[in-house]
């Protein structure tokens, strides 16, 4: 028992740094304020109603823009002159788990907050999202791109959510001292190349719905949901996987499943020659792949001699705002995710971390224009398809669909693959 | 088999120590490799993400470093860790020990029922539970923020439900010492604490080591508690949150290296403790 | 009646006990009208009892007789065949058998004792039931004539001094029966020994597939019985339940006619009776119980109460510029009612130990003790009451935070509970056995039906624990076996190695442990470099640990050798130590092979004593959620699967994704259901068919 004492010393000293660097780094926070927003950034509340005063707001954001979050924050308190004084609670927390964290607890869970946008429906039902309608509305309408706010709308009329980054969506990198650029083009060439050098390609397509989508949107098929506007449940579906059009992205998701040349991960990794994410790995694949990096829109495959390109989704990141009891914060938090989604925080965003602009003022800067990631991003565009909304499980059962294919899998067996995936689509409907 | 008949005893039990010798080289590399990889990739400073090699290319404390910056809450994660761990120890280890001191050494009318009751609610996955819990500690204002006291509680509540080791190690100890003791006078309470605790070191000390080591390891129920809250994460659940798809690129050595600060302060009570561990497995198993 | 005396002979002595009935009947008739003084009629009733009882006596001496010679027929057989072993063993001597004839000779011989065995430990059985028989018949007896002495010593003085011995006489006789019957009790404890002996005995001479398939036979043979047994328990269980009620509330009420101004308003004002007879400390917190209580009802408690039934009407309404104004909330309503009826239940148990307590106290007045004071209960509290004190915390805490979700959780069963109908914003509501419908429910529209995923996800938990349990014990087993292999060095340092995987944190080790096997892990570039180099291969293929559903199995499976081993290797040194060495000398000396040896005496003496840790560590495994959630995460998905199920899923980590990604917790509450009674029947069967079902009492 006393050897444990001997270390209770150095357990002190540890305690007692915690305490310190948690106190340096709000100080620090504090003084990186910059200046306020410029004119047109600022939506003016028509309603007038008198909500100056002092606020706890708990925001929750990716830990990587949690700094730039507080000094942001800042800025806002100096936009509106001192009109708010906001005691920001801000917590890093991944967009993907947002939802389910603030589903568990709506009520504790945070007054802003940043997701990803499939997981809209969820959040709406849960009522974890408040509607946005009149002149805020047409605010964001004004400034965002008229994608990034349907993302954000439930069957493309309700606003729910601000428009956050337009970058959720992925494209291909490539080693270009490995792959040539006409060889990124296809993807049989692309393996080709890429099985010559012994490198991989990193590609969920067979072991994530979101990316193996790709190939069922790339023949043009598609899987529409209807959300019934009040509850917010789906209710509907018109999906068209299981037909011709889906047995020949079947044949093509073949070809991935070598897995020798295709590795099923969404991240680089020291052996990968390409790989196909979003933009979030942009600055770990400039690190790996230095000049070298390229990145290009998705490649096509090729079934039964015809080119299929690739499509993708075109994601975007949303900030909610939850319902508030008191109309007062409810009317600062709107103010402040406003602000926090505006020209100037977009662009601060980008300058910090890269993230892919929603605002059109901002989408038109040059350094923007110049970002090779965003570019290839644009690029895409024209193949990619709006994500809209549909059941998380349906993402899963795609998936499942996906592994089901293996290299040898004939077309009869992708037909009943399909037959299977498009019975258990009612499943997915809101059962009420 | 002419051979072997000719070779003496001794050869022969040469030839089995020597292939056991071997076993047990190659079960230990087996055991002890993956933590060797985690070490070294915990150094690795070339790239954060995960990669299919055990070498780092280039050596560095950056992962390290890292974790002790102010950018980081780690040494956060790890003080609220350190805080339930030291106090679900002594509370836990309280509480089992009442249990199972009085299922050992009392006959009551409730004695079996409560024991069964025990068994039964025991057969229940206690995840199940979990949202209540949250709610529960919600009402008390224990969680968010304040997750640290809330996570106490959680562990020390129910523990009394884990009395079969120690109540194993008593029901070994001799009644005749409490009846003497009757016998000269003391009271029951008299009776725990001079006679029978003093005996009870071995498995003390087993229930302490148990449930210090229990918080470090929880990234289910401790995330849910905390509900997004750095002031109130484990270090476990805060590890984990950096191997979701999103941040393992940048933070996957950052993982090793956590893994590696976390493992340090169990393995050294481990080293000097293993003697009571051992036992209390052990008895456990057998008597209980 | 006849059951009380171990008769078999209903028939015989159903007359005997008519006949009774009659002549008491008609004592009855002649008391009811007076022609019969008081004194008379007793002692003449008794006078029939014993009549009786001495035709009852008479029967079971009969029958025991009777069985007696049955046994000694028996025996005689029994030892008939016993003789066989001494003319095969002379055969043997002498060469006219050979070996293996001999031993099938041997065999058979005790294969036909066996069952006479059994039956020989029947009739010893039926012999002391008939023992047993007319003690109980005698001690009635001896009580009828002690009355029947009374009677007549209160209606003849004169006779007073005889009778009076005599019933001295009949008291000593009676003491003496108790202790005959004591004896008794002690010869039935030896002959159950027996059996059991016998059955192990028998047991231990079965092939292995005998040995298994009996306990099988057995477990099944025994649950008629058991459920009989079960429901006579609960018949004989409710009849006194009934009673005991009505006893109860009669106490109540006699407490309250008979109990004085003190007690009367204690029944309304808690600890008043305690505080106005100076127990001022047990007063003063009775009477806080039941302010809190009052409080908390009228406060908080009632309300929630009174909407359990419904979970609650009022919509929750949002509005446009942002705001929400909350209903009621479902969860809640849910939760603080069960609350509520918990602290009623302790209520009123408190309110009745108030009652009780009053009354002891009008006892103790009435007998001019002294009550206790607030000393002295205090001392109690850690002298004579020390194990309430002691239990009082940990209790409070299961109770809170175990017994009272378990009940919710329960009850969310019954309940909409899900992502549609999540509080706070929306409510949920009462549904019935629906969610427990969906089990049954064989067909979806198409796709994945509950049922089917339900069906294999529990099939592969019990595949996965049988593995998980075996592959961990036996390999435990043979690590521990070679670190104490004498002759081994560094024992220490082997052990220490491997007790160092314990003391990493689970999802650290398990977690990187995962990324290994990865495709483009450690181990596949491993293996890729491999075939690439050594074997030449022109397009090596990774191995597809976590794709393939058989292989992620296995994989998991193996991985979880790495994880448990450690613990088991632990677990069996200590209990290799305790294996008596003179068994090894001995074997050594036969010339027993290593194997042999193990065979023999290393794992049936492990298998005895590890039976129950083998149990829980099953058990355990079933619901091993770190394993299969950081490996696999329940992976490869399968779109045949229900809810997002994996092939590598057990019940508890599709009940936690089902809970934590769908939010659909009535779902999750319907398999922590299934789990719960799964592994309740699993430690059922298995507590029945292993060996060690151990005596608690016996290592004080």
């Amino acid at each position: 028992m006393k050897k444990i004492f001997k270390f209770s010393p150095i357990l002190a000293v540890l305690l007692l740094s915690a305490c310190n660097f948690k106190y340096t780094y709000e100080i620090q926070g504090v003084n990186n304020m910059r200046g306020g927003g410029a004119d047109g950034d600022l939506w003016e509340d028509p309603s007038g109603i008198d909500d100056s005063g002092t606020y706890d707001i708990k925001i929750w954001v990716d830990e990587k823009i949690e700094s730039l979050t507080r000094s942001q924050i800042g800025s806002f308190e100096m936009a509106y002159g001192g009109k708010y004084t906001i005691k920001a609670n801000i917590e890093p927390m991944d967009e993907g788990g947002a939802a389910s964290s603030m589903l568990q607890d709506v009520q504790s869970g945070a007054d802003i907050f940043c997701f990803a946008q499939d997981q809209l429906s969820r959040l709406k039902v849960a009522g974890a999202v408040s509607k946005i309608t009149g002149s805020l509305k047409t605010f964001l309408q004004d400034t965002n791109s008229a994608d990034s706010i349907k993302a954000g709308s439930i069957n493309d009329t309700d606003l729910y959510a601000l428009p956050v980054t337009s970058d959720n969506g992925y494209f291909l990198y490539y080693d270009k001292s490995v792959v040539s650029e006409d060889a990124a083009k296809n993807m049989t060439t692309l393996l080709a190349a890429l099985k010559a050098k012994n490198r991989t390609l990193n590609f969920e397509g067979r072991s994530n719905g979101w990316y193996a989508a790709s190939y069922f949107l790339g023949t043009g098929c598609h899987s529409n949901w209807t959300i019934d506007p009040i509850s917010g449940k789906f209710t509907s579906y018109d999906d068209n996987y299981d037909s011709d059009l889906g047995v020949i992205a079947g044949k093509g998701i073949r070809e991935i499943a070598d897995a020798s040349v295709v590795s099923k991960s969404a991240t680089l990794s020291d052996k990968c020659g390409a790989v196909v994410t979003g933009i979030w790995e942009y600055e770990a694949a400039k690190e790996q792949w230095g000049d070298n990096l390229v990145c290009a829109e998705m490649p096509s495959f090729t079934v039964d001699g015809t080119d299929y390109h690739l499509s993708s989704f075109d994601g975007y990141k949303l900030m909610g705002v939850k319902p508030q009891v008191d109309s007062k914060k409810a009317s600062v938090c709107r103010k402040l995710a406003q602000f926090l989604t505006n020209r100037a925080s977009q662009l601060e965003r980008f300058r910090t971390v890269s993230w892919g602009p929603t605002n059109v003022a901002v989408s038109e800067d040059p350094d923007v224009l110049a970002h090779p990631g965003l570019t290839a991003l644009r690029d895409q565009h024209k193949y990619a398809t709006q994500q809209g909304q549909c059941p998380g499980a349906w993402f899963v059962a795609l998936q499942a669909t996906a592994t089901a294919i293996e290299t040898g899998t004939s077309e009869e067996e992708i037909r009943n693959i399909l037959h299977t995936y498009s019975a258990g689509l009612d499943a997915l409907k809101s059962e009420d | 088999m002419q051979e072997k008949h000719s070779m003496g005893m001794a050869a022969k039990r040469r030839i089995a120590n020597t292939f056991a010798y071997i076993m047990l080289g190659i079960i230990s590399i087996v055991w002890i490799l993956p933590f060797v990889f985690l070490v070294f990739q915990s150094f690795r400073v070339e790239s954060t993400g995960v990669v299919g090699y055990v070498f780092p290319h280039k050596w560095g404390l950056a992962n390290y470093v890292f974790l002790f910056s102010a950018e980081c809450n780690f040494l956060q994660w790890y003080f609220n860790t350190f805080i339930i761990a030291l106090f679900v120890c002594v509370l836990q280890t309280a509480m089992q020990f009442m249990m199972s001191y009085t299922l050992s050494r009392f006959r009551f009318k409730l004695r079996k029922p409560l024991m069964n009751i025990m068994l039964v609610l025991g057969m229940f996955p206690g995840f199940l539970t979990m949202i209540v819990l949250y709610q529960v500690l919600k009402t008390v204002g224990l969680t968010g923020d304040n997750a640290v006291p809330g996570l106490i509680i959680v562990y020390v509540a129910s523990s009394g439900m884990g009395y079969y080791v120690s109540k194993g190690f008593l029901d070994t100890l001799p009644k005749s010492l409490d009846e003497a003791a009757t016998v000269d006078g003391a009271t029951k309470l008299q009776i725990f604490f001079k006679v029978i605790l003093p005996l009870c070191k071995p498995i003390l000390i087993y229930t302490i080591l148990t449930s210090f080591m229990g918080p470090w390891g929880d990234f289910i129920f401790a995330a849910c508690i905390a509900l997004g809250s750095q002031t109130g994460m484990n270090v476990a659940a805060g590890l984990n949150s950096w191997l979701q798809p999103a941040n393992i690129s940048a933070n996957f050595t950052h993982f090793c290296a956590g893994g590696v600060i976390v493992a340090i302060p169990v393995m050294v009570l481990f080293m000097f403790l293993q003697k009571y561990y051992v036992e209390g497995v052990t008895g456990g198993a057998v008597k209980g | 009646m006849s059951n009380k005396y171990r008769i078999d002979n209903v028939a015989k002595v159903e007359p005997l006990f008519n006949k009774r009935d009659e002549e008491l009947a008609a004592l009855k008739e002649k008391r009811a009208s007076s022609s019969l003084k008081a004194e008379e009629y007793v002692t003449s009733v008794e006078a029939v009892k014993c009549e009786a009882l001495d035709g009852v006596i008479e029967l079971l001496k009969t029958e025991k007789h009777e069985l007696a010679l049955a046994k000694k027929d028996l025996e005689a057989k029994v030892k008939e065949i016993e003789a066989r072993y001494d003319v095969a063993d002379k055969a043997h001597e002498e060469g006219s058998m050979d070996q293996k004839a001999y031993e099938a000779e041997y065999k058979t011989i005790r294969n036909e004792l066996i069952p006479l065995h059994k039956e020989l430990l029947d009739y010893r059985k039926d012999l002391l039931k008939k023992d047993q028989g007319i003690i109980f018949a005698k001690k009635d007896k001896l009580e009828a004539s002690i009355k029947k002495i009374e009677g007549l010593l209160k209606a003849n003085k004169a006779n007073c001094k005889a009778k009076e011995i005599e019933k001295e006489e009949f008291l000593a006789r009676k003491e003496a029966l108790e202790a005959e019957l004591k004896e008794l009790e002690k010869a039935k404890a030896e002959v159950k020994r027996e059996a059991v002996a016998n059955e192990q005995a028998q047991f231990l001479l079965m092939s292995k597939g005998q040995k298994f398939g009996y306990k099988f036979v057995r477990f099944f043979e025994s649950i008629p019985e058991k459920v009989g047994g079960l429901g006579k328990k609960i018949a004989k269980g409710l009849k006194k339940l009934v009673i005991n009620i009505g006893l109860f509330f009669k106490g109540l009420w006699d407490t309250f006619i008979h109990g004085d101004w003190k007690t009367k308003i204690s029944y309304f004002i808690m600890g008043f009776g305690s505080i106005a007879r100076g127990q001022w400390l047990r007063g003063i917190l009775f009477l806080l119980f039941e302010v809190v209580f009052i409080l908390y009802i009228v406060l908080f408690g009632g309300h929630y109460l009174g909407r359990l039934y419904i979970l609650g009407t009022v919509e929750s309404v949002t509005g446009d510029d942002g705001t929400v104004v909350y209903g009621e909330n479902s969860f809640n309503i849910l939760l603080y009612g069960v609350l509520t009826i918990f602290f009623i239940i302790a209520f009123a148990y408190t309110w009745y130990v108030n009652v009780k307590q009053n009354r002891i106290a009008e006892q103790i007045i009435k007998d001019e003790r002294k009550l206790a004071t607030a000393k002295d209960d205090l001392r109690a509290m850690v002298d004579k009451n020390f194990h309430t004190t002691l239990l009082a915390l940990p209790t409070l805490g299961i109770i809170i935070f175990t017994v009272l979700p378990i009940f919710f959780m329960i009850l969310v069963a019954f309940t909409t509970y899900d992502a549609n109908h999540n509080p706070p914003l929306n409510l949920f509501g009462w549904a019935g056995f629906d969610n427990f419908a969906q089990l049954f429910k064989w067909t979806n529209s198409g796709g994945a039906s509950f049922s089917m995923t339900f069906g294999q996800i529990l099939l592969w938990t019990l595949v996965w624990a049988f593995f998980a349990t075996f592959t961990n014990y036996f390999l435990g087993m043979l690590v521990a076996m070679l670190i104490n292999k004498k002759g081994i060095k560094l024992k220490k340092l082997w052990r220490t190695i491997l007790v160092f995987s314990i003391a990493i944190p689970q999802f650290i080790s398990i977690l990187y442990v995962s990324k290994m096997f990865a495709s483009d892990g450690i181990i596949n570039n491993a293996h890729m470099w491999i075939q690439r180099t050594i074997f030449k291969a022109a397009d090596p293929q990774p191995i597809p640990f976590w794709d393939n559903q058989w292989l992620a199995r296995i994989t998991v499976i193996i991985i979880n050798i790495w994880i448990g081993v450690p613990y088991l290797m632990l677990i069996v040194t200590g209990i290799l130590m305790n294996i008596p060495a003179d068994l090894y000398e001995s074997a050594n000396i036969d010339g027993a092979s290593p194997w042999q040896q193990y065979s023999k005496i290393t794992l049936p003496y492990m298998l005895f004593i590890t039976g129950p840790y083998l149990l829980t560590s099953f058990t355990g495994n079933m619901n091993n959620f770190n394993v299969i959630y950081l490996l696999t995460g329940g992976g490869p998905k399968d779109i045949n699967m229900f809810g997002n199920a994996g092939k590598t899923d057990l019940l508890i980590t599709w009940l936690f994704s089902l809970a934590i990604n769908d939010s659909n917790y009535k779902l999750a509450a319907v398999i922590g259901i299934m789990v719960f009674i799964v592994v309740a029947v699993v430690s059922l069967v298995v507590y029945n068919i292993i060996p060690s079902t151990k005596n608690e009492e016996e290592f004080q």
